[in-house]
């Protein structure tokens, strides 16, 4: 197992040992997501998984501004063994309407930040790049009991590389738990 | 307000550190680096021990089953086609014996496979055998190894992916007075994005490309 996935395991294994607290209120989240190419940069790879896990500060019950970790796989479509790999580190917000309601909360999240891609191809490797990236979204939030939220959407985001773009849309389903430390 | 300084700062340095070099991997991505499969496309390129040479694509026929880009080079063609990932050339693999043409192979076998990616190497092979009109086997044994090298610049263009490919075939008539024949080839070229090939080495040709039609 890798370094990434294995920090994931490890956090989502830990999110029900946090106990909600008077203190700074947190919202953690570990989210999923099929991810689809849009644009030619996809043409010799297929659809993605992206995997995140991010911690939100709850400025007020609506607004949320936090850090957002996220690792990304795309294989090969084609009859050679391929992948690009993308890990970015972000800066997220979000703003959520009706939130803590039990059923319907949307909400939109913005997050920025830095995005390392790395293609492997067969037995070679490109040089990797670093770029600032993107991603807008929307969210229907629900409560699942227990101080644990579900959130569902999609989003439309972009790594923005030199000479082109590598745009995505992606539909996520994240598991949140509001914690205050 | 240190604090939130400290958080900005911590989110920008991944930015500010950044590589300046140059690198579009999305661009490299989203590039033909063979474009073989457009109509009209045209090549000019010029030749080491002088003279120039046409490259065009001229027609789209059937050829091995496949939907295929016939390409004339000089006065000669070739076919070409994409699946599944990779470029695939129609090769025609004979030899003349006692005045006729032996067909040792005649079809499809991958050129390039995409994506192309620094270090990537692989090899397709073909053994086969024919018998010739008066009765002798001719077998044939080819193999042909492709490696990408590198990235860099080439003939004015920028992110041109170096491939090196060698194409060995034994063919052996095996009959009294024939021993085994090995052919080498080896075969430079450099593939620019959404241009193709822009230079190309072997042991007795060196073309450069001087001009670039795209197909409508």
């Amino acid at each position: 197992m890798r370094p990434v996935q294995t920090l994931l395991l490890l956090c989502f294994l830990l999110l029900p040992f946090f106990r909600a607290e008077a203190g700074v209120p947190l919202q953690l989240e570990l989210s999923g997501a099929t991810v689809f190419p849009v644009g030619s940069w996809g043409q010799h790879l297929s659809s993605g998984l992206s995997a995140s896990l991010g911690a939100t500060w709850r400025a007020t019950r609506s607004l949320g501004a936090g850090l957002l970790l996220e690792g990304e796989i795309y294989s090969s479509s084609g009859a050679l063994e391929a992948s690009l790999t993308r890990l970015s580190t972000m800066a997220q917000f979000s703003a959520f309407l009706r939130p803590g309601s039990p059923s319907f909360s949307p909400g939109i999240v913005l997050a920025l930040g830095i995005t390392r891609s790395d293609l492997s191809s067969g037995a070679g490797e490109d040089p990797p790049t670093w770029d600032p990236s993107w991603r807008a979204g929307v969210r229907w939030g629900f409560s699942l009991g227990g101080g644990f939220r579900c959130r569902t959407g999609f989003d439309f985001g972009g790594v923005m590389a030199e000479g082109a773009d590598g745009d995505y849309f992606d539909m996520r389903l994240g598991l949140v738990r509001e914690v205050s430390l | 307000m240190a604090g939130r300084g400290l958080l900005v700062l911590a989110l920008l340095a991944p930015a500010l550190l950044c590589s300046c070099d140059r690198n579009p991997l999305y661009g490299r991505l989203g590039a033909d680096y063979f474009p073989v499969t457009t109509l009209d496309s045209e090549w000019e390129y010029s030749l080491g021990q002088g003279g120039s040479l046409v490259v065009s694509v001229v027609d789209q026929v059937v050829m091995g089953e496949k939907t295929a880009f016939k390409v004339q080079t000089g006065a000669g063609f070739s076919f070409w086609t994409g699946e599944n990932g990779e470029l695939l050339h129609y090769e025609d693999h004979s030899v003349i014996f006692n005045g006729f043409e032996v067909a040792l192979y005649r079809g499809w076998l991958p050129y390039l496979r995409w994506p192309l990616a620094v270090g990537n190497c692989w090899s397709d092979s073909v053994v086969s055998w024919a018998t010739s009109q008066e009765g002798v086997t001719i077998s044939h044994d080819w193999v042909r190894k492709t490696s990408v090298l590198g990235l860099g610049s080439s003939s004015g263009y920028d992110d041109c992916y170096h491939v090196y490919q060698q194409e060995r075939t034994i063919d052996w008539i095996q009959s009294a007075g024939f021993s085994p024949e090995t052919t080498i080839v080896n075969r430079h070229m450099w593939l620019a994005p959404d241009v193709g090939m822009v230079f190309k080495s072997t042991a007795d040709s060196t073309l450069t490309l001087t001009s670039y039609e795209p197909g409508p």
